[in-house]
């Protein structure tokens, strides 16, 4: 597909993203579906969850998408999506123990390997292209809960997770162009689309919250274009800062726990309504606590300073795709 | 908006942690290029059991690039499970 036809596409994905987000905000708030926005003074009332426009938005331009291609590669990218969209609804409307959620989005990647539609040959840097047929789909069923989880536990700051979803899918866009994969390169495009449709009500002040169904829709459609665009090591690197603060919360508190049940936060506001770390021994490592230990930071502040270490990671993404280049 | 000193320095984490990322892959790299000539059962077994430490020694890294994270900013860590384990069943007792 030439780029003149994408780029139209892409405006439209952020269109129908926004006015579906806009229309959603007003549906929620009249039924009081709200939560209260701690971070700001006199903690106004947000619609929450965001997550069915972006679904509602990925699949009016996946069946374009898919109209035009073919390729069976977007409906895979839509089940995945679909499937934790549904499980992040349900823990929105219900709520699930954060064991039943780690356990239940294994799901989408389980979903993935019955359908068969995965490729176990992954190129790895400095070892080229390998065969992993018993080990590829134990790994994906288990990147399925890991990256859902990881992306919902970033979702804690107006406008971070969207931000930083739309920063760490350009490492992989470009990847997807340089290696002529048009149909990836679309649904990529069409995915930032959709995204900065939602980021223009999530960024501060945030008008909604995706929730559980948008972080963890964001999360598996991210996996979903990896997986099926055979870039798994651009998309790992690029989401480094995400695995290390998932990875420093799971290690300090021992095991998966919802937000909720966490018996010390990482921080607290401070005078300004600003946010500072904590020094608690019993307190999750989180990113946020980490950058804001020493400096207590407006929200808006911390959001800039999260979503740089991610442009960061996205470079180091880019040099990595770079060094695969040139090895092979 | 200007970043944060400690911003920079969990840039050099996620650096460190990149450089661990492809330093495994380079050792995963040499073990296949040097089990290449072995007969395949022996070279199944071989890249299994080297593949399974070099994942651990991956993963052992992290941690221990946490704590020496943590150590120098002065974040206090909480107890070890192990730790956890032995003190509960010292209570216990």
């Amino acid at each position: 597909m030439p780029l003149p036809i994408q780029v139209p596409l892409t405006i439209t994905a952020l269109l129908i993203s926004y006015f579906s987000t806009r229309i959603l905000e007003s549906f929620l708030a009249a039924r009081g579906l709200t939560v209260p926005d701690m971070h700001k003074p006199g903690t106004p009332s947000v619609p929450l969850p965001g997550g069915p426009s972006i679904m509602l938005s990925l699949l009016i331009l996946s069946a374009i998408l898919y109209l035009l291609y073919g390729d069976m590669r977007i409906l895979s990218v839509v089940l995945v999506s679909f499937t934790g969209f549904l499980i992040g609804l349900y823990d929105d409307l219900k709520g699930l123990s954060g064991v039943s959620k780690a356990l239940l989005l294994l799901l989408p990647g389980a979903l993935l390997v019955l359908t068969g539609s995965y490729f176990p040959r992954p190129i790895l840097p400095f070892i080229g292209p390998t065969r992993l047929t018993i080990l590829y789909p134990i790994l994906l069923i288990l990147a399925s809960t890991i990256v859902a989880n990881g992306v919902n536990m970033l979702d804690i700051f107006n406008g971070l997770v969207t931000s930083v979803m739309i920063t760490v899918t350009l490492p992989l866009l470009i990847a997807f162009l340089l290696k002529g994969d048009t149909v990836m390169f679309s649904m990529g495009l069409l995915y930032v689309g959709v995204l900065l449709g939602f980021l223009l009500r999530h960024r501060y002040p945030s008008r909604i919250f995706p929730g559980d169904s948008g972080a963890m829709l964001m999360g598996l459609v991210y996996l979903g274009l990896l997986i099926e665009g055979r870039e798994e090591v651009i998309g790992i690197v690029a989401m480094l800062p995400m695995i290390l603060n998932g990875f420093f919360i799971v290690s300090t508190i021992g095991g998966f726990i919802e937000h909720k049940d966490i018996p010390k936060r990482p921080t607290t506001l401070v005078e300004g309504h600003k946010i500072k770390g904590v020094g608690d021994a019993d307190a999750p490592l989180t990113l946020s606590r980490l950058i804001t230990l020493r400096t207590a930071l407006s929200e808006k502040e911390l959001v800039f300073n999260i979503w740089l270490l991610f442009l960061f990671s996205s470079l180091l993404a880019l040099l990595t795709l770079l060094i695969m280049r040139w090895w092979v | 908006m200007k970043p944060v000193r400690e911003t920079w320095e969990v840039v050099f984490v996620t650096l460190m942690a990149w450089a661990l990322l492809l330093a495994f892959f380079l050792a995963m790299g040499q073990l296949v290029y040097m089990t290449e000539g072995m007969r395949p059962l022996l070279r199944g077994v071989v890249r299994g059991v080297g593949g399974l430490f070099m994942l651990s020694l991956w993963l052992y890294s992290y941690f221990l690039l946490r704590n020496a994270y943590t150590k120098v900013k002065g974040v206090p860590l909480p107890m070890p499970f192990s730790s956890r384990r032995k003190r509960a069943g010292r209570k216990r007792a």
